[in-house]
């Protein structure tokens, strides 16, 4: 199914495109000083920037993707409902208004507090960078492939425009533009579901035994949908994706850039729970909801179906076929745009993260360290988000047809290994040192990276190598563990480990860290 | 950083009773959190027969759909909880920390 040719749905793109652009202009004229450019002056509010969060995280993965894989697997898919929210509450609790009084614009900032700062700054952008491109990679393939499906367009002209309109949004609207993209898209996604749910309980009656029951009449595991079995046939294999969905989230250098946009503690930890609130929300639509009814109402049905009984175009189309089903071409060109401005504001956010990664820590902290104005910082970030953007571009080109699932795999399990567990023990462990903090960060960084190249999604499904050499697709339990180990012995065998000066500076981290700058 | 803080033994004390109250907080709040998830993760991975046991005549009402939904509610209840109490928390300090000074 394509959508070329259908003038609604190329009105409703070029709608987007035109909101967008017109937020960026507004925040163009706001965006002047480096607080403004990383973090929105600091003046958004806490229900704004847990919309804000909750756009960041929600990706057309989260909309199509999962959408599709409940359709396929049905209730295994829960794990990668629950933890995305799991882990914010794992952010909440430990870590949201810490970092908010800590940093001021990336999570180096907190782990340069009282570690050294060139080492720990450089092997955090790093890392920082490697997540955040293999994250826009993952979403630019997928935008390149999903315009060409939606709207006709050819993969490299798709690309091009995502590409060139993130580089507009943030280099010229920094996160002032970024967050009100992403709050625009929060709502119409959130509205967006809300709106297919209403539709498919009104065709089953607003009876979910209904639902259900015709769901599983249509599909081919009949009740074993509504059954764990479908997706993960190794137990260790879905607590392996649990742990990395988890501790990723709590290490995805773009969400956590988001504190540093609230004034105060108390508005970090609101913004998590409003967080919390809509992607929940949103979730459980797609899960309980959505995803039975897709199954109730496109299995078998002929205009959806190809000659072998498979979805036309993929389970990733599955969302959108049921809006058609549904609401006919309007619903369709509503969802299809909706889903266009996913993927901008999560790219924007992700570019946003890996420009501050090159030129708030490696330019203006490590290489020209207290040689470098705040307009000439502002200055190199444009020209980082410009570089980053060609960057996502060419690699988005090359990667074409690549299966990006093992991309946003790799994303989430480098964040669960390498940023995680040194930002946790800097803000608990009196006893991390800085070379701890450095080696653990290497450690989790190349074991992650090893283990997905040796497991299924590349080894085999890349590759094509007959078997794979590490058994899991999401490996992050066997990578986070080693990260974690070699911080603590790294650290205790350091002489710095036991030294007054360091004792002395995690007490002065402790204090600010609950109460800020500005008492609590 | 506010200058009370570094002000004596007393005070010093005062504020270490705090940290300790928001760590036991943390505690509390993030460990149920991921508890009542993991309790979820280990039935689906380990015991999923128990999560096959109906609760209703029609497909799809058996406990695992309700478990995934207790959970998910659970979490979004204890998320509200423990921001509504750390601010409550925060404030009484605040107060109690600047009559001590």
């Amino acid at each position: 199914m394509t959508n070329s040719g259908d003038p609604l749905a190329i009105a409703m793109f070029v709608l987007v495109i035109l909101v967008t652009l017109a937020i960026t202009a507004w925040a163009a004229r706001k965006t002047k000083t480096a607080n403004e450019f990383y973090a929105a002056g600091s003046r958004i509010s806490g229900a704004q920037n847990g919309i804000a969060i909750a756009g960041d995280f929600m990706s057309a993965a989260t909309f199509l993707g999962i959408t599709g894989l409940i359709f396929a697997h049905g209730y295994d898919i829960i794990i990668y409902i629950l933890s995305p929210v799991v882990g914010l509450g794992i952010v909440l609790a430990f870590m949201a208004d810490k970092i908010r009084n800590l940093g001021r614009y990336t999570f180096a900032d907190v782990l340069s507090f009282r570690l050294k700062e060139k080492p720990v700054r450089i092997t955090a952008a790093i890392s920082s960078l490697a997540i955040s491109l293999l994250y826009l990679m993952a979403q630019i393939v997928g935008a390149g492939a999903l315009i060409q499906i939606l709207f006709g367009l050819p993969y490299e002209i798709a690309v091009v425009i995502v590409g060139a309109l993130m580089i507009l949004y943030v280099s010229l609207g920094g996160m002032i533009a970024t967050t009100w993209v992403q709050i625009t898209k929060a709502a119409m996604l959130s509205l967006g579901i809300a709106l297919i749910a209403i539709l498919i309980l009104a065709e089953a009656e607003f009876d979910l035994g209904v639902l259900y029951a015709n769901s599983a009449a249509l599909h081919a595991n009949g009740r074993g949908l509504f059954e764990p079995g479908l997706h993960f046939h190794d137990p260790l294999a879905s607590v392996s994706l649990a742990i990395g969905l988890v501790m990723g989230m709590a290490g995805l250098p773009h969400i956590l850039m988001r504190f540093f946009t609230v004034p105060d503690a108390k508005q970090a930890r609101r913004s998590v729970f409003f967080a919390v609130l809509i992607i929940g929300f949103v979730l459980s639509l797609i899960f309980f909801i959505v995803g039975f009814g897709a199954v109730s109402f496109l299995v078998g049905n002929p205009d959806f179906t190809g000659e072998g009984g498979g979805i036309m175009g993929g389970t990733n189309m599955v969302a959108l076929h049921l809006s058609r089903y549904l609401g006919g071409p309007v619903l369709l060109g509503i969802m299809s745009a909706v889903a266009f401005a996913t993927i901008l504001a999560v790219v924007a956010g992700l570019t946003l993260a890996s420009a501050a990664a090159i030129s708030h820590d490696l330019y203006a902290n490590v290489f020209r360290k207290d040689k470098t104005g705040e307009g000439r910082e502002v200055l190199v970030s444009r020209i980082a988000t410009i570089g980053v953007g060609i960057t996502a571009i060419l690699l988005g080109l090359a990667f074409e047809g690549q299966n990006i699932a093992y991309m946003a795999a790799l994303a989430f399990t480098v964040a669960a290994s390498a940023n995680f567990p040194v930002l946790i023990l800097a803000l608990y462990w009196p006893g991390l040192t800085t070379r701890g903090a450095v080696w653990g960060t290497i450690a989790g960084l190349v074991i992650a990276i090893v283990m997905v190249i040796l497991g299924p999604a590349v080894w085999v499904g890349a590759l094509g190598n007959p078997a794979p050499l590490v058994p899991f697709e999401y490996p992050a339990l066997f990578s986070i563990i080693p990260a974690f180990l070699t911080i603590w012995i790294v650290s205790i065998t350091d002489p710095e480990h036991k030294s007054e000066a360091s004792k002395k500076r995690f007490q002065e981290q402790l204090i600010l860290s609950e109460l800020g700058s500005g008492g609590i | 950083m506010p200058e009370y803080f570094f002000g004596g033994p007393e005070i010093d004390r005062n504020l270490l009773l705090y940290i300790q109250k928001r760590r036991r907080l943390s505690l509390i709040g993030g460990g149920s959190i991921f508890a009542v998830f993991f309790t979820l993760v280990l039935l689906i991975a380990f015991f999923p027969h128990v999560l096959l046991i109906p609760i209703g005549a029609a497909p799809g009402f058996n406990l695992g759909m309700l478990f995934a939904f207790l959970v998910l509610i659970s979490i979004v209840i204890l998320t509200g909880l423990y921001v509504r109490q750390t601010n409550r928390i925060v404030a009484a300090e605040t107060m109690r920390l600047g009559e001590d000074k």
